[in-house]
């Protein structure tokens, strides 16, 4: 084995260290959120009860708890349809056992941190940059990426490369089917050059994965704390009595304070991992879209919107010179796998689109620096 | 007021005592930092490994190798038309009789006094020369051949081997018509000195260094120049013969013509003595190229460097001529010029008696010279080839801090989102302080922090009155 390809197997074995590692936290995440979301729930009815509304104006007031509900819900979504995933790729022949990966044998708590991890119930805000759908979708992508990386199993090959339109799972799956085609090349420095593309993503991954440890980790220590908070509140709010206008004043903006301190414990339950996150989605491609000095030309752009979403995703923060890019093309244009998962030709897949990948990923980042 | 005094000071510390985000952003810098001072070290090496003449060093090279050129094709030429050759062969004469003065020679002038002393001295058993002797029926050996046929006469590794084995069994061993001929109790007289297997070693070894010296000029009967000690690029044409032949490989015609041109080239002068004045020309173009390149740094050195800042070792680093890529590179200049004059020097002449005579070429070809040269292209090759990964390194090494200052840039939106501890402390502060209204504020900074939809925040009194009395105050 070349010392090139060594070094790609060690940083895929490394990204699949964190993934694991990540898959660990998550799920610690989510043996805490369930004590966070019956705290919410406490507090919440409450308030409730001081509120006291009339009936027609209390279901106004029930949208409170949509955020909360929302989140639940979809943490019932995720459980369900990965169940059915396993169940699917064990009628295939794939043992869920052997996959080596904590989430995939998920429990009612896992699938809680995933919920959280992905925000599958965010409201949309500028941290999150998935919707609800985009979002658990994405949750169940990282299950099935998970699962893939060990052979296949939750999710086809060409599925997940569509469904990933984060960085989640490219360093062992999709970096797996991409290097496959290239180790039959003529030219070492060929091989060595676009081996180095594939270490640099599985690096980077590997950044992303230790990013969202330590914010899964500094999560994790907020929802223990102010869950605990919450409780106390709890019991502090109960010694107020439940009629608003009897209490003092200093009652009172302890209460808005409380009611603060819920939405805010409320959004470590939605507020994605940014580590997580996709480097790359549809809303900075309709802002490279409309860019009025962009070189790619519009039609390329709208054709093949999807496959540019996700090799911006897989090409972020690596930068290209015109020999890597001519190398990778030809990699894509001979990797079936691939092709299946874009649902596209070998001749339809054009230099054009290489080119306009790394002219988006150029204007992105242009943005960030500005 | 000393109350507001511990709120304020409690929203200005950055209590932060979970850190996951600091900590890993500090060592995550530690990681950049480290990567930065990797980058600074391959950019240095692809420095060292970079030449960096102008075009004046690949003139002066040019001119260095091309003026040797001439030097090599006047001065040095072919055997027996050397005036090079004639002062090495002086040379070589003088350091004989001096080292027979320091085995104990009493003689004053005659070098064949001294060579005959030296023969005595090292006596060998492998000395049979073919002059009237039946050797010189059955091998073809002859006063004028047989230092080049005897095996243990070849300055090699291979000579040494035969020379040892030769005075351990008394034996002799030649190469001719591609043939291993092997005389058995060679010289009656023969024996060898010491008392143990080792010393046996030393002695023969000491025999076969001192009787090379002594034939180094030719034998203590020669007349004229007399025939010295191969040299060894000739001697290896016998090598390869003598290695076949015991590994029972069978020797070819291609290893038999080589060893008859090599006999043919020893038989027309091309001994050590000529080979040692065929180095002049090398050597003079090696120094003149490193004096060229260093006088040049150091007229340089001097003309950019302020007087106050002038130390040896700055004007060493400046100038020495010895392991850096533009040196190297002048000398392959100028070694492949001197060569290229050669060449064409010898290619002439031998086409000159018409058809192309391989002796002729073989002869005044300068073999130091190409070999000389073939050192330097294969030093510019390895130096090419490291440069060529050290730039791939450079460029992987570039791309990979791109990524850790993505990560530092994620860590530092992460140490900035989850710098709350401070906000968290409102609860405390109902408790130990009457200041509620700012304990109050805490709470809204940190549901917008935590990105709360703005109009779901409670942020003034009326708003806490509106979610709990549903508007009616």
């Amino acid at each position: 084995m070349g010392k090139t390809k060594k070094r790609l197997k060690a940083a895929q074995e490394d990204a699949q260290k964190a993934v694991n590692k990540t898959n660990k936290k998550i799920e610690e995440l989510g043996s805490h959120t369930s004590v966070l979301y019956d705290s919410l729930c406490s507090i919440q009815s409450i308030f409730d009860k001081i509120r006291n509304f009339p009936d027609e104006e209390k279901l106004e007031y029930e949208k409170i708890k949509k955020i909360t509900l929302q989140w639940k819900q979809q943490v019932e979504t995720i459980e369900k349809n990965h169940k059915n995933a396993i169940v699917k790729g064990a009628g295939a022949g794939i043992a869920g056992a052997s996959f080596g990966v904590a989430v995939v044998a998920m429990g009612p708590t896992a699938a809680m941190g995933v919920a959280t991890t992905f925000g599958v119930a965010s409201t949309g805000t500028a941290i999150s940059s998935l919707s609800g759908a985009a979002a658990t979708n994405a949750a169940l992508a990282w299950l099935g990426g998970g699962a893939l990386a060990a052979g296949g199993g939750g999710m086809a090959a060409g599925e997940t490369f569509l469904a990933l339109a984060g960085p989640i799972g490219w360093a062992i799956a999709g970096v797996s089917v991409l290097v496959s085609g290239i180790l039959f090349w003529k030219s070492k420095a060929d091989i060595d050059r676009i081996l180095n593309v594939f270490i640099l993503i599985s690096e980077r991954d590997i950044k992303s994965y230790e990013l969202a440890i330590v914010e899964l980790n500094e999560r994790i220590s907020r929802i223990k704390d102010e869950s605990q908070k919450l409780i106390k509140a709890v019991e502090n709010i109960k010694s107020f009595g439940f009629d608003y206008s009897k209490m003092t004043e200093e009652q009172q903006y302890k209460l808005g304070a409380y009611v603060n301190l819920m939405l805010s414990s409320t959004q470590l339950l939605v507020n994605p991992i940014i580590g997580l996150q996709p480097k790359y989605t549809g809303e900075d491609f309709d802002k490279f879209l409309s860019w009025s000095k962009r070189k790619t030309d519009i039609k390329i752009c709208h054709e093949y919107k999807d496959i540019i979403i996700s090799l911006s995703n897989l090409l972020y923060k690596i930068s290209l010179d015109d020999k890597d890019k001519n190398l990778l093309w030809k990699s894509f244009r001979k990797n079936k796998k691939m092709l299946e998962g874009f649902h596209i030709k070998k001749k339809e897949f054009d230099f054009d689109t290489i080119n306009a990948v790394c002219e988006a990923l150029g204007y992105k980042y242009s943005l960030n620096c500005l | 007021m000393k109350k507001q005094d511990v709120i304020l000071l409690d929203l200005c510390i950055d209590d932060n005592q979970y850190g996951f985000a600091a900590s890993a952003l500090s060592k995550a810098e530690t990681e950049l930092h480290e990567l930065e001072e990797q980058i600074n070290e391959t950019l240095e090496t692809i420095n060292k490994l970079t030449p960096n003449c102008d075009k004046l060093d690949y003139i002066l090279a040019a001119s260095s190798g091309a003026l040797c050129g001439l030097i090599d094709i006047f001065l040095v030429g072919k055997p027996g038309e050397s005036p090079l050759g004639n002062i090495t062969d002086k040379w070589f004469e003088n350091r004989i009789k001096d080292f027979a003065k320091l085995c104990g020679w009493k003689g004053t002038d005659s070098t064949s006094s001294a060579v005959r002393f030296l023969e005595n001295q090292f006596k060998i058993p492998y000395d049979q020369r073919g002059a009237g002797d039946a050797a010189s029926e059955v091998f073809g050996l002859s006063p004028k051949n047989h230092h080049f046929k005897s095996l243990a006469h070849n300055p090699t590794l291979l000579g040494l081997f035969f020379s040892i084995l030769d005075q351990f069994t008394n034996s002799s061993h030649f190469i001719s018509n591609g043939q291993l001929i092997s005389l058995d109790n060679a010289d009656g007289s023969f024996k060898l000195h010491g008392n143990d297997i080792p010393s046996k070693l030393f002695c023969a070894f000491a025999n076969w260094i001192g009787h090379l010296i002594s034939d180094m000029s030719g034998a203590s009967g020669s007349k004229s120049r007399g025939m010295g000690i191969p040299s060894p690029f000739l001697a290896w044409s016998n090598d390869v013969i003598a290695i076949k032949i015991k590994l029972h490989i069978p020797v070819n015609s291609f290893d038999k013509a080589m060893n008859e041109m090599a006999l043919k080239m020893y038989e027309q002068g091309f001994d050590f003595r000529f080979q040692t004045a065929q180095a002049i020309p090398v050597f003079i173009n090696e120094i003149v190229v490193r004096l060229i390149y260093s006088i040049r740094r150091l007229i340089k050195y001097f003309a950019e460097t302020e007087p106050k800042k002038y130390s040896f070792s700055s004007m060493w680093k400046a100038c020495e001529p010895f392991s850096n890529a533009t040196v190297k590179k002048m000398l392959t200049v100028a070694h492949g010029t001197f060569c290229l004059v050669d060449i064409g020097d010898t290619t002439v002449r031998s086409f000159i008696t018409g058809a192309f005579n391989p002796v002729e070429f073989c002869l005044r070809l300068n073999i130091i010279g190409i070999g000389r040269f073939g050192i330097s292209l294969y030093g510019e090759i390895k130096r090419g080839i490291r440069l060529n990964e050290t730039k791939i390194e450079l460029h992987f090494l570039e791309r990979k801090k791109t990524i850790v200052l993505d990560y530092i840039e994620g860590l530092k939106i992460l140490d900035d989102v989850y710098n709350d501890r401070h906000l968290l402390t409102f609860i405390d502060d109902f408790q130990n302080s009457g200041l509620y209204t700012e304990a109050f504020q805490k709470s809204v900074i940190l549901a917008e922090k935590r990105n709360v939809p703005s109009n779901k925040i409670l942020k003034s009194k009326a708003d806490i009155d509106k979610y709990f009395k549903g508007g009616k105050k």
